[in-house]
């Protein structure tokens, strides 16, 4: 499930327009891109369902420099909720994306380690293979 | 001259008065294990390395209600720098968001099923 979100939103071209654009749009753990707008994505826990079917929580943290929110961040937010949303009935390797249930996003915050502004969006991901 | 009376038995009425306090009360009892459940986990789940002991202490829960009204469970942190440990790094050391999606779906069916014992079904 990690390998197809990372590729659906690398190959998405409304993304790459906001300027996510490649890996180095990823940040990983504490280290942070160079690039802005960047992104982080924050796996969380993965919840029994039926059968194989499990339920995994995504939360997707969206950073650019400080100053305007609306210039990268909102709207990458509205594109990643359509484009995960476009993810149901996709093979991810092991199984298969049953569901993806966006959950809400944040208030603006702002990130004193990686010295930006952010938000973020989260996601429910139900499906097998996670 | 014949007289005519009018009696109106009601018994959906009386039932359903008492069937909200039922209801608040079992509610409130599930509320009030979470307080616990959600301090405990908050607390044992913290990722980071402790400097002084004072955040990972600082973590509580608590259950607010307005009786048949409305009820509430609010994890926070009492030090200063508890906001940027849930925001620094997209949330590395985020442990109250994660506490919330940890006991949400066990909380959600405890009341589930605690406001169905209230109902008698």
């Amino acid at each position: 499930m990690r390998a197809l979100v990372r590729s659906a939103i690398i190959d998405d071209l409304g993304l790459s327009a906001l300027g996510i654009v490649d890996d180095a749009a990823f940040a990983v753990d504490v280290d942070t891109p160079v690039q802005r707008p960047f992104i982080q994505l924050r796996w969380g826990r993965n919840d029994p369902g039926l059968d194989r079917v499990t339920r995994r929580n995504l939360v997707i943290w969206v950073h650019d420099n400080p100053g305007d929110y609306t210039v990268h961040i909102d709207p990458i937010i509205l594109r990643l909720r359509t484009l995960l949303a476009g993810l149901e009935g996709m093979s991810n390797g092991l199984g298969h994306v049953v569901a993806v249930e966006w959950t809400g996003d944040s208030e603006d915050l702002s990130d004193d380690g990686h010295r930006t502004i952010t938000r973020t969006t989260s996601f429910q991901l139900v499906g097998s293979g996670q | 001259m014949a007289k005519r009376g009018v009696f109106d038995f009601d018994s959906l009425t009386p039932s359903l008065q008492a069937l909200l306090p039922r209801i608040d009360a079992a509610v409130d009892i599930v509320f009030d294990q979470y307080e616990a459940v959600a301090e405990t986990h908050a607390r044992t789940n913290a990722p980071w390395n402790d400097q002084t002991g004072n955040a990972r202490g600082g973590l509580f829960a608590q259950h607010d209600s307005t009786p048949m009204v409305e009820h509430s469970l609010t994890i926070y942190g009492t030090m200063p720098y508890t906001f940027w440990l849930e925001v620094r790094w997209s949330g590395k050391y985020a442990i109250i968001g994660p506490t919330m999606f940890e006991i949400a779906p066990n909380m959600a069916a405890d009341l589930a099923a605690a406001v169905s014992r209230a109902v008698g079904k």
